[in-house]
């Protein structure tokens, strides 16, 4: 079955508009991960609204090429200037940067390259080996099923926001909250729509992740002095120096890195950045030379590198299987994907497997695209790191402003996007994080929808969600998540206690 | 500096109370079994003013303190945006964003005039090209 489904995607895939789509996506993806302020999510918010008016597979293999390659262009900045150009790089930076600083620029960024491309190659075949029998797994799933897992969704990514111990919480559910905001799907009451025409759909889904995920950092950007290192080390054009043999030296930390990255890729809210570090960390557990990470090791590079690519074809992996997203960005593509008429989830594979193994093969291909860009073209994008910024911003901004009006042509489109914009800044500058309030606006839906479904369904009332087991289960793994801060804020007080009564008896 | 998260909270706070007094007018549910367009909605908004007031009182004290002169900045420029926005839609997106783009990169801190020009009448070509002539997404109706 996985031998047909790969044939059907390559079907797909092996057309000249979707190869280029794909090739595009990674020259856009490298370009955005490496300019400070923008990251794979920011950058596939901006770019889902110019893909509308394309088809489907060409729109898909954009997105997911710009997804793949901005998750590895981060790095390019962290190596050349010792800052990572996305959270996902950030212990890149530990070992890629002295490396630069000893004369290694090029041995640094090859290394990068390999590790990257290999880490996303096997969190491609994670995600070929996963999803499918997860999908079929999920067939067997019903309205309390879905509703426990989006409530599990949402439950672990605001419980591992920082900043206040219930601020994940408290921004989650004022996503569910604007979810409610239209007709409501059951009785066709227009709720909270205040007489305005333009809610009457519901808060436009597109223009609010522009809004709090493009528009809010590039208000940050604006907000914050502009202190990067003017000092770019350069390397030639073409800077690939890696034999064989330097190669096997660094395979066992790839292979460490890989398969911890496609493992936590797959785990929702685990992310790109948590990979990296976890990465490197289980690298120089297992390297004979631990004392050598962090002054410029190669392994640890390479296990940095290959952790936070594989997570990203993982990532891919609840949201294919079971419809929700695991991370943000794989929110931004459900969002696409919903906006195509493609609604991702088990039933998916059984109506268009050729879709869904197109998919797979389009992440493998952004990997190889991406391979020949970080080979051939690396001291290009090298120089898009000294961008000053007041460019960066206004690029964002109108980019912004003309990816919200597309989707529905509407001005009014633009204004919820600047508010969001507004509040989504607001909430940086506070320390706190708007994914809660993404993940929750995907998922909102999805759970008020199968909550009274499954009420509706069932004479049990809300029996029904303690007498079905895998319902229990997952309803009883989100209360303890949720009960996770607050043990930790007790944690918190309870040493503040004890440190005070030392202090006092000292 | 001000606890800006306390602003924030407080103006959640509100919002949940306006959903609340809101759902007062929505009908009943039209069978036993479903809960109706009242409840989900308002359990949301009461968990969430519950969880402002918790969190604000466990969580005293670690409030990030921010300093409001740069955080005044950036809500200008954004409703600058909007006014550019409003402004697009009454004279034409090509003839105002040029000016808007020159302007706002003078108030980012870009001082050089020329190249601030020059990039102020590439891009919107550059958007025409891709958007309206490639894309067919027209933008001249913003």
């Amino acid at each position: 079955m996985i031998i047909e489904g790969l044939l059907a995607g390559a079907g797909i895939l092996a057309q000249p508009t979707i190869l280029l789509g794909v090739l595009i996506g990674v020259m856009i993806g490298m370009s955005f991960g490496v300019t400070p302020g923008l990251d794979a999510t920011s950058g596939t918010a901006l770019l889902v609204s110019a893909t509308y008016a394309l088809p489907m597979e060409v729109a898909l293999g954009a997105l997911l090429g710009l997804y793949t390659a901005a998750t590895y262009a981060g790095s390019i900045t962290a190596i050349t200037i010792g800052v990572p150009g996305t959270p996902a790089s950030a212990a890149t930076v530990l070992d890629g940067f002295p490396m630069t600083q000893s004369g290694k620029l090029d041995r640094a960024l090859s290394i990068s390259i390999t590790a990257s491309v290999i880490g996303g190659l096997v969190g491609t075949v994670a995600l070929i080996f996963l999803a499918v029998p997860l999908a079929e797994f999920a067939l067997n799933f019903g309205a309390p099923e879905y509703f426990a897992l989006g409530l599990l969704g949402v439950a672990i990514i605001s419980s591992l926001v920082e900043g206040m111990f219930l601020s994940g919480f408290i921004l989650a559910i004022f996503g569910l909250l604007i979810t409610t905001i239209g007709i409501d799907p059951f009785t066709g009451f227009p709720r909270f729509t205040f007489g305005n025409m333009n809610l009457i759909e519901g808060v436009p889904y597109i223009p609010a992740l522009v809004g709090l995920f493009a528009i809010s950092e590039a208000l940050s950007l604006i907000a914050e002095k502009d202190d990067r290192n003017t000092t770019v080390h350069k390397p030639k054009f073409f800077a690939f120096s890696l034999g064989w043999g330097a190669l096997r030296k660094i395979s066992r930390a790839i292979g460490i890195g890989s398969v911890v990255g496609a493992i936590l890729g797959a785990i929702p809210a685990a992310g790109a950045a948590a990979a990296n570090w976890i990465g490197y960390n289980e690298a120089r557990r297992f390297s004979r030379t631990p004392e050598a990470f962090g002054k410029g090791s190669e392994e640890g590079l390479a296990a940095a590198e290959s952790s936070n690519n594989a997570t990203v074809s993982a990532a891919l992996v609840p949201l294919l299987s079971f419809g929700i997203p695991g991370s943000a960005t794989a929110a931004v593509l459900l969002g696409a994907m919903m906006l195509h008429g493609v609604t991702p989830g088990p039933s998916l594979f059984v109506e268009d497997p050729g879709l869904v193994y197109f998919i797979f093969l389009a992440l493998g291909l952004a990997n190889i695209f991406m391979l020949g860009f970080g080979i051939f073209g690396v001291g290009f994008w090298v120089r898009l790191v000294q961008l000053p910024k007041p460019f960066i911003v206004m690029t964002i901004l109108t980019l912004s402003v003309v990816g919200a009006f597309s989707v529905r042509s509407n001005v009014f489109d633009v204004y919820v996007a600047i508010g969001l914009g507004i509040f989504g800044f607001l909430l940086r500058r506070a320390g706190l994080s708007v994914v809660p309030i993404v993940l929750a606006i995907v998922l909102g839906g999805l759970i008020e929808e199968n909550f009274r479904r499954a009420l509706i369904a069932s004479y049990d009332g809300m029996w029904v969600f303690v007498n079905r087991p895998l319902t229990a289960v997952i309803l009883a793994i989100s209360l303890l998540t949720f009960l996770a801060p607050l043990f930790r804020a007790a944690r918190v007080q309870l040493a503040g206690r004890r440190a005070s009564n030392a202090a006092g008896e000292g | 500096m001000v606890p800006l998260v306390h602003i924030i909270y407080v103006c959640l706070f509100a919002m949940g109370a306006l959903f609340i007094w809101t759902t007062q007018a929505f009908p009943r549910p039209l069978s036993t079994y479903d809960i109706g367009p009242t409840v989900f909605p308002m359990w949301l908004a009461i968990i969430m003013m519950t969880l402002i007031v918790v969190d604000s009182l466990i969580s005293w004290g670690r409030a990030k303190k921010v300093p409001l002169g740069n955080v005044g900045l950036a809500v200008l420029f954004a409703l600058g945006m909007g006014s550019t926005v409003w402004a697009s839609s009454r004279f034409g997106f090509f003839y105002v964003l040029p000016v808007a783009q020159y302007i706002g990169l003078w108030a980012i801190g870009s001082r050089r005039l020329v190249v601030n020009g020059i990039f102020s009448l590439v891009m919107p070509v550059v958007l025409w090209a891709i958007f309206d002539q490639l894309l067919s997404i027209p933008l001249s109706r913003l």
